[in-house]
């Protein structure tokens, strides 16, 4: 019985201290890449425009950030007379809803409208993925 | 007749007896200055932080130096806001034990033992706070000199043991905030066990430590953590936005605490230049407190 308590004691206690953010910054400015859209070279631009508090903090404590970012999407070919454009600003933070609570992650953001974006731990973007009408776009950087 | 005019002597003589009313303290003499406003000689008192006047003369005057660093026994009358010394003398070995009594809070004391005084309502904290020298300027100083006047008036004037709290921000909330500050701070009471932040200058009564942590990280959804090491907080300036730390009374400035924990400089006394640099915290400095002049200058905030 005692070493049962002291096992939930124990797993009580790595459970409150699981999850400690680093506060990976994300670096301002814009990165492209090429992809494909509709059969079109299309270059995907992602800017990242503000970085601010969310004021907002997960349930370990951590704080999330608030983040505004502009995606777009830039492509044509006269020959065929196609086009692709898309241009969007999103608000997105990455505090995210995980079972009872919730949960501040360093690498990953998110936006209400299905926009999301990946960083690596220099504060770089790596990915982001868009909804646009030409369906949800996947950028790799 | 004579009987009228004896009694009425009585009568005088007992009024005056509860407007000066005498006593007596055992004290260490931690300095003696020479007032630039009157005629009297200033006694900074080591065990209360009092300032005791007596006559300005050059035998007083040598007779007080010679008592520096020496325990006395000190007798005084109050007269008004002042306490005016009658007599003083080296205490003797059978009035007061030197090796076990506390007589100097201007120095260190191994056997000094901390605790915050339980003032024991709201209502007291209350009007402690609405009587803390106060005057609306917070441009004239910085909030670490305004917390220190208002720590050593509530120990001097009122036998108050008090604590600071510090609010210390991050690196991440002072950057992506634009704040100028990189910490706050204001005397901490306790009363009937709750904890009130004594802020004279932003707030208009005690408050919790919660709220006042709320206005100054400006939300009610970050939590701050408490922390005892200065370490705590130098570490990690991106996974959280502020940290909490309560201090005895005596620490001064952020500084003193890094050097408690760098380099095990414990503070259970008040520092008389710190003092000094802090009293200009308020107008009229020089007169409120006079008997905190080193001679020395001070910084401009």
């Amino acid at each position: 019985m005692k070493n049962i308590i002291f096992g939930l004691l124990a797993v009580t206690a790595l459970s409150a201290n699981a999850h400690e953010i680093e506060g990976t910054l994300v670096l301002k400015g814009a990165i492209k890449t090429k992809i494909v859209v509709n059969t079109l070279k299309t270059t995907c631009k992602v800017k990242v425009e503000k970085v601010k508090n969310l004021l907002v903090e997960d349930s370990f404590g951590n704080p999330a950030y608030d983040i505004r970012v502009n995606m777009s999407l830039d492509g044509s070919d006269f020959e065929r007379n196609l086009s692709v454009k898309f241009e969007k600003e999103y608000r997105m933070n990455n505090l995210f809803t995980t079972g009872p609570g919730t949960e501040v992650r360093d690498l990953e953001y998110a936006s209400t409208e299905g926009a999301t974006m990946n960083i690596d731990k220099e504060g770089r973007i790596k990915a982001a993925s868009f909804p646009t009408q030409y369906g949800k776009i996947n950028c790799a950087f | 007749m004579a009987i009228k005019s004896w009694l009425t002597l009585v009568a005088c003589f007992l009024a005056f007896q509860s407007i000066a009313r005498a006593d007596t303290v055992y004290t260490t003499v931690f300095n003696v200055f020479e007032s630039s406003k009157t005629e009297r000689l200033l006694i900074l008192s080591g065990v209360d932080g009092r300032i005791y006047k007596t006559v300005k003369s050059d035998d007083q005057k040598k007779k007080m130096k010679a008592l520096v660093g020496q325990i006395v026994r000190l007798d005084y009358v109050n007269q008004g806001k002042e306490a005016v010394i009658t007599n003083i003398r080296v205490a003797q070995s059978n009035e007061v034990d030197a090796r076990t009594a506390d007589l100097n809070h201007f120095r260190y004391n191994q056997l000094r033992q901390f605790a915050p005084t339980d003032l024991q309502s709201v209502e007291k904290a209350t009007e402690i706070f609405n009587n803390m020298l106060n005057d609306g300027d917070k441009g004239r100083s910085q909030c670490f000199k305004r917390a220190h006047m208002w720590s050593f008036d509530m120990w001097s004037k009122l036998g108050i043991e008090s604590e600071k709290i510090f609010i210390f921000y991050t690196k991440r909330y002072a950057i992506l905030e634009d704040f100028e500050w990189w910490f706050h701070v204001a005397p901490v009471v306790t009363a009937a066990g709750t904890e009130y932040v004594m802020d004279g200058t932003f707030m208009e009564k005690p408050i919790t430590i919660k709220e006042w942590k709320d206005y100054f990280i400006k939300s009610d959804k970050i939590t701050c953590p408490m922390v005892d090491k200065y370490q705590d907080f130098e570490d990690k300036q991106w996974s959280r936005l502020c940290y909490l730390m309560k201090v005895p009374m005596y620490y001064f400035s952020p500084l003193n605490i890094e050097w408690r924990d760098k380099k095990g400089e414990e503070r259970n006394h008040w520092v008389l230049d710190e003092l000094q640099d802090a009293r200009r915290a308020f107008k009229n400095y020089e007169e409120t407190y006079e008997g905190l002049d080193t001679g020395k200058s001070t910084t401009k905030y």
